[in-house]
């Protein structure tokens, strides 16, 4: 008997599919068109607190208030794109945003592809070890030593110069849990990420030593668009004259980080 | 009706068709006999155009069939086809089988289309059966279905490859009866068969084919009485011979039966 | 911690949880639909170029099959997410969808290939003897019986379908598994019990779903 009813089946399948594709779609998953002109900018969404979500699933991080108040300065509406960190600079070739602001290191190499910014904040990597560790700095590394860093990040070559023994990981939770367990011997990351994450997750690890180096972080726009460039710049000396960098420096870190 | 000349057909290596010759008059009926793998459903599915000869002739009415320019499936609504396996459409009900192309092909309304598929049905013996699914039907009623369905289209010329012998013995003569009531009809009719009775009885002309040759054609009473070749006397000997029976008259172990030359296992 | 203690600690993530995975889990649930019913429609194209006996239809399915199903699903939702769009700005939703679609449509083809195939040639040849053109024996006499076939490897397919959607996570699709890794990088201390949660949706999907296939099988069985 089922087979005049095959083909009702099929029928309502069909229908029923475009109308859960169509029918409840859209709000989340693509942008709307703006009825402003917007000013949208990526960065991970996994790398509290300069980006990450809340309960509810709502963005928050100081990258992501940055690039608020930006907009916000340059007249256009603010479109943050969470995008994984190994595919922001395809994302921002492909022309899915205009910026990174995505707490991406200003590097040579980097430059060579994009144009960044001034700084909007600086900070510098840090030796984590666990907190009975007999390595009290650098200079305690030797060949033997395995260092875990986030892959595709600057500490990777960082990182190198002390030793060939990495350990990469997709974030640096990841990282500094592989620490606490034992199955790394340091963890090279950005002082502000690895303090609070190892606050956050309890783990019995401390930094050692001084600031690696000085990063300075910059957004990261197309080359060739000056004009949003010279906007942004402008835009970012705007927000750290009237008070709003400071205010959002203070609530996501607990200080002023622009490092000026 | 319909004639075939110089027909030959291969497959890869193994020439299958030889020259083969035959002619079919309208309202006649031609029983095609032969040993298996003599090439009588090769010759069939070439009139029907299942299959390409690599060279020869067919003229349906008097027309040559060109088979890049004619339209095939015109052709073939012409030319009623009933298969050994029956071949029914096992998704559709009995109906379903009869009306599907009248309706698909030539467009007749439904309402007409099932008239017409009742009014067949019913000339097979089969108008109860009309909502059943082919698999509640048995052989032999599966193949009256399939004579149905191949009668909707209105075809001016029947064939029949081995129409009994996938039956069990006891379903054979239902699907016979059908047959011969087609006959009287009028039906123009190519038989591939082993039912030497039923060619003897129907036939104007038997059709006696061996390794892809047409040996020999005449009228039933002389291909059964007194054929004139010697390899059609041994066939049929073969065949008829009442005490061989089907496995008979040969090595044990590795009979072949003497109707279709399968092996029992 | 206790094994009691942490029972009722993932219990209440869980709850806690419940409301972004489960709009997490629509958006799943959509990208899966969207890409295993356009992937049905390319699947249905390229089996039918592989089964012709047009050399050139054979050479672009063979090329298709052969390209989609030797690289990895994550490629290919790239070069349609980032290679694409330069040239046409497609959505995430449809990014993913369309990526998802292609791959499983090269799966899929090969499951009505066998299907069709699987069909005795008798049906076709039938079908051919009473007039009918080669497409509309294909559409009214073979696809029938072989999509009924195809039906327990195209579940399988839908299952393997609905996990793979959670490769859009990385072109911003927030569904299951992106959820999963946003609270992760949230609350880094409880990180691998989200991605347990994840897979506690995902089996329920999958459950369900094998049940519906289990009894729409068994309903086309019945004759
Ligand atoms: N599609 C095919 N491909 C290759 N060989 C075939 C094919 N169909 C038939 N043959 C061969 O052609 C010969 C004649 O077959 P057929 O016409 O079926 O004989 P018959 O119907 O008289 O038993 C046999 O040797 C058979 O194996
Ligand atoms: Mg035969």
């Amino acid at each position: 008997m089922f087979k005049r009813k095959l083909p009702i089946m099929l029928f309502v399948l069909v229908v029923g599919m475009a109308f859960i594709v169509t029918g409840c779609g859209g709000a989340d998953t693509s942008p709307e068109p703006p009825a402003k002109a917007t000013f949208s900018y990526a960065m991970s969404g996994a790398y509290p607190p300069f980006s990450y979500f809340d309960d509810n699933d709502n963005l928050l991080g100081f990258d992501v208030e940055i690039g608020t108040a930006l907009a916000e300065k340059m007249g256009l509406e603010a479109d943050p794109v969470p995008t994984p960190w190994q595919a922001l600079p395809l994302g921002l070739n492909a022309g899915r945003y205009d910026a990174i602001i995505g707490s991406m290191t200003i590097t040579e190499a980097r430059l060579e592809k994009f144009d960044f910014s001034d700084p909007y904040y600086r900070s510098g990597p840090k030796l984590f070890v666990r907190a009975d560790s007999n390595i009290k700095g650098v200079d305690d590394l030797t060949a033997e030593s395995t260092i875990a860093v986030l892959m595709e990040s600057v500490y990777e070559e960082l990182a190198r110069e002390y030793t060939d023994k990495l350990k990469f990981y997709d974030n640096d939770v990841l990282a500094l849990r592989e620490l606490a367990a034992g199955r790394a011997d340091a963890v090279i990351t950005d002082q502000i990420v690895g303090l609070t994450n190892a606050k956050e997750l309890g783990l019995d690890i401390v930094s050692v030593g001084d600031l690696l180096m000085v990063e300075e972080i910059g957004i990261a726009i197309r080359k060739g668009e000056t004009d949003l460039l010279n906007a942004v710049n402008q835009a970012l000396a705007d927000i750290k004259a009237d008070g709003t960098y400071l205010a959002i420096s203070e609530k996501y870190v607990g200080a002023d980080i622009s490092g000026d | 009706m319909i004639k075939v000349s110089k027909l030959n057909k291969h497959f890869g290596p193994l020439h299958v068709l030889k020259d083969v010759d035959m002619e079919v008059k309208a309202g006649e009926v031609v029983c095609l006999i032969g040993a298996s793998g003599s090439g009588k459903s090769t010759l069939l599915r070439c009139i029907n155009f299942l299959e390409t000869a690599q060279s020869g002739e067919i003229y349906i009415e008097g027309r040559l069939i060109d088979r890049k320019k004619d339209d095939l499936n015109k052709i073939r609504q012409e030319v009623g086809m009933v298969f050994q396996l029956f071949n029914l459409f096992p998704h559709k009900t009995v109906l379903g089988n009869v009306i599907e192309a009248p309706v698909m092909v030539k467009k007749t309304p439904v309402k007409q289309a099932t008239e017409e598929a009742m009014a067949l049905l019913e000339k097979v013996g089969l108008a109860d059966k009309a909502r059943s699914y082919p698999s509640q039907l048995s052989g032999g009623q599966k193949q009256r279905v399939a004579i149905a369905r191949a009668l909707a289209m209105h075809p001016k010329i029947m064939l029949f490859d081995e129409p009994t012998s996938a039956l069990d013995p006891e379903l054979v003569g239902e699907v016979l009866t059908v047959m011969k009531k087609l006959v009287q009809e009028g039906m123009t009719m190519i038989v591939v068969t082993h039912e030497m009775a039923f060619a003897r009885e129907v036939a104007d002309w038997v059709v006696y084919m061996d390794e892809g040759r047409i040996v020999e054609v005449d009228r039933p009473s002389v291909i059964f009485g007194n054929p004139a070749h010697e390899r059609t006397r041994v066939f049929l000997s073969r065949v008829l011979e009442p005490n061989a029976g089907v496995f008979g008259n040969q090595p044990p172990g590795n009979e072949v039966c003497n109707l279709c030359g399968c092996k029992i296992s | 911690m206790g094994i009691i203690e942490y029972a009722v600690d993932f219990y209440s993530l869980l709850v806690k949880s419940y409301p972004i995975f489960i709009q997490a889990t629509a958006l799943t649930l959509r990208l899966t639909v969207a890409a295993l019913g356009i992937g049905i429609l390319i699947g249905l194209v390229f089996a039918m170029m592989k089964i012709s006996k047009n050399r050139f239809f054979n050479a672009i399915a063979d090329g298709y099959i052969t390209v989609i199903r030797g690289t990895p699903l994550i490629v290919q939702i790239f070069w349609i997410y980032y290679g694409l769009a330069p040239i046409i700005n497609v959505p995430a939703f449809w990014a993913a969808s369309l990526a998802l679609a292609v791959h499983n449509g090269a799966y899929i083809a090969e499951i009505f290939r066998g299907g069709i195939q699987s069909i005795n040639r008798g049906q076709m040849e039938a079908a051919r003897s009473v007039g009918m053109t080669y497409g509309l024996a294909m559409r009214r006499i073979v696809l029938p019986q072989a999509f009924k076939r195809c039906i327990p490897p195209l579940g399988n397919q839908f299952i393997i379908g609905l996990k793979d959607s959670s490769l859009a996570a990385f072109v911003t699709m927030p569904e299951l598994f992106m959820t999963a890794m946003r609270r992760a990088a949230n609350q880094p201390g409880n990180a691998l019990e989200y991605y347990t949660i994840a897979g506690l949706y995902y089996l329920a999907l999958v459950v369900v779903f094998a049940f519906l296939v289990k009894k729409l099988e068994r309903r086309l069985d019945v004759d």
